[in-house]
């Protein structure tokens, strides 16, 4: 995986590098343990800069096989408005048949860019 | 001898190690434990409130004793395929232990399997009795295998004269499986001596504050006479619905044989029941003879179906006749005990807390109803139930169309077909709104009840984990 790096303030007084994706294509995460029991996975995405957060685009991942118990999907970021401020993570939603649903804890954090 | 040396300092660190399988990582929020107690506790104790405990797979004995939860926390096995099918990954031998007592709000256990005998108060028990009141936890997708004793109690017997009350949470898709059907969930609501404990708070039927047993299997191969699949007590209210059950059955105690316990009487009847949508199938005879066996509060039975041998499936009962005068507080409900209702002529009726009665005093009248349960897939509601009750008293004190109503086909059909009149304590189910109007005055038609949101709020496939994006490789 190949990360482009930022400089970025974690902890007043202290600054640190931080890892972040640039316009990522692809979410990969470790399926629920009730995936033969699933609908589909949902990815929620949502900006962090600005001390903001706020959900700016969802999208099915449909229901992809795991392999090795990891589930990968194209990501569509077409959803969030490209900004180079831009901070943003992901969320995975996993949806039973009965529209239950259950959500990850978040991602690292990615950006996308004009 | 660099690879012997560093053997020595391997054997050293981990050899021996009870101190190696205690393995606690993580931060706050996330943890992982392996599998036996000792981690699982060390993680317990390092989390804070709101934080996830993520346990390995692994077979682990936990017979020495469990842990405590006293946080809101949320406890993950690795187990995986319950309820159908479990591939029970994180197993916890339990002999005859606790392995979580829980005493906190808020928490949640799942994707274990508890094996072995169990302790007499359940391998999860639910606050202890104590005067503290745990809302909001969930056991889900755990399988309680082999048990011989008790698989969950929310609240529990204790030498105190007060139970807790442990609700509102829920219990889904764990599966309860044995040769000997065994006490797979205890309910004790919330009483205290001299008082009237959970009965003096208002029972709104479909409501939130209830125990949820739904979407679990239970499945036994023999019923020898003694504890009953799920028990209700003391002021208990419980839904159980869209469970599958083999060879299992339901009780809810009444006042009969009440319990001193440390010169104290707090036993009271189950309060509040909904049994709906369940399936049940026997193949082998009920010792206990009753299926559904309801001995005191009020509440709905409808749409389950029965299928196989025949136990009188249904059963209202109350049980403090002159015949049955153990009842070392209240007496027998003969007419002279002051926590009747003693109408003339009726023996004592309304008797106290007994089935179709609610409220402080315990003599409200709040029938129960009844319809559309099925045998052998035909609707037989009638046939299906009946009142059992001690003959020396000389009066039955549960009776149908009065503390119970079967509604009949008649009174099962669409809203725009509600009859136009009625009469005072008549039901009828309206199939297209999945709702019970109840008469309430002469010719006067009032919605009564409908069922909480199912599935329950909140329960969900378990999540995903470890999510990362990833930008295209350069």
């Amino acid at each position: 995986m190949a990360f482009v790096m930022f400089a970025g303030v974690v902890k007043k007084g202290r600054k640190a590098a931080i890892n972040y994706a640039v316009n990522p294509t692809t979410i990969s995460f470790t399926a629920s343990p009730d995936h033969a029991t699933l609908d589909h996975y949902q990815s929620r995405y949502y900006r962090t800069a600005g001390g903001e957060v706020g959900l700016v685009s969802e999208e099915s991942l449909g229901l992809p096989t795991p392999s090795g118990g990891v589930v990968s999907a194209s990501m569509n970021t077409s959803g969030i408005t490209p900004s180079a401020a831009g901070r943003y993570v992901a969320y995975v939603v996993a949806v039973d048949a009965s529209s239950n649903e259950s959500e990850s804890a978040v991602s690292n954090l990615f950006a996308v860019t004009a | 001898m660099k690879h012997a040396a560093l053997a020595l300092i391997v054997i050293a660190c981990l050899g021996t190690s009870s101190e190696a399988r205690r393995a606690c990582t993580g931060s706050s929020p996330t943890w992982y434990a392996s599998a036996d107690s000792a981690s699982v506790n060390a993680c317990i104790a390092s989390a804070s409130s709101g934080d996830t405990i993520n346990v390995a797979a692994g077979t682990a004995d936990w017979s020495a004793g469990g842990v405590e939860i006293t946080k809101t926390l949320t406890i993950i096995g690795a187990g995986t395929g319950c309820p159908s099918s479990c591939d029970n990954a994180t197993t916890l031998q339990v002999g005859s232990a606790v392995a979580f007592d829980a005493s906190a709000d808020n928490w949640r256990v799942s994707g274990f399997t508890f094996e072995g005998a169990g302790a007499s108060v359940g391998s999860i028990l639910i606050n202890a009795g104590s005067t503290n009141e745990s809302t909001g936890w969930r056991v889900d997708h755990c399988h309680f295998k082999d048990t011989t004793e008790r698989g969950i109690s929310v609240g529990a017997y204790a030498d105190v004269g007060t139970y807790g009350r442990d609700f509102p949470g829920v219990i889904d898709h764990n599966r309860f499986s044995a040769t000997v059907r065994f006490k797979a969930v205890e309910i004790y609501g919330g009483s205290t001596y001299g008082a009237s404990g959970e009965w003096a708070t208002a029972l709104a039927l479909g409501g939130a504050s209830f125990v949820f047993i739904e979407d679990n299997v239970f499945v036994f191969s023999t019923m020898p006479a003694g504890v009953s699949m799920i028990d209700g007590d003391t002021g208990a209210r419980v839904v159980i619905r869209h469970n599958t059950i083999t060879n299992g059955d339901i009780t809810g105690h009444g006042l009969e044989g009440a319990t001193e316990i440390s010169g104290a009487s707090v036993w009271r009847s189950i309060h509040g029941w909904e049994i709906y949508d369940n399936s049940f199938t026997f193949n082998v005879a009920n010792g206990n003879g009753l299926d559904v066996w309801m001995r005191g509060g009020t509440g709905v039975i409808y749409n389950n179906a029965f299928a196989g041998t025949r136990n009188g499936a249904i059963s209202y009962q109350y049980d403090r006749g002159d015949g049955y005068p153990n009842c070392s507080q209240t007496g027998a409900c003969s007419g002279s005990s002051a926590f009747d209702g003693n109408e003339t002529g009726k023996s004592g009726y309304a008797c106290y807390m007994q089935i179709g009665m609610t409220g402080t005093a315990g003599i409200t009248s709040m029938p129960a109803y009844q319809w559309a349960n099925t045998q052998g897939g035909v609707v037989a509601d009638t046939t299906l139930s009946g009142i059992a009750y001690d003959a020396g008293c000389g009066y039955q004190h549960v009776q149908f169309d009065r503390d119970v109503y079967r509604l009949g086909a008649a009174s099962q059909d669409v809203y725009a077909n509600l009859p136009g009149t009625c009469t005072v304590g008549a039901g009828y189910w309206a199939t297209d709104r999945s709702k019970l109007y109840k008469c309430t005055a002469t010719n006067t038609w009032t919605e009564y009840y409908s069922a909480y949101t199912y599935p329950y709020p909140g329960v969900g496939p378990r999540p995903v984990s470890n999510v990362i994006v990833k930008q295209p490789e350069a």
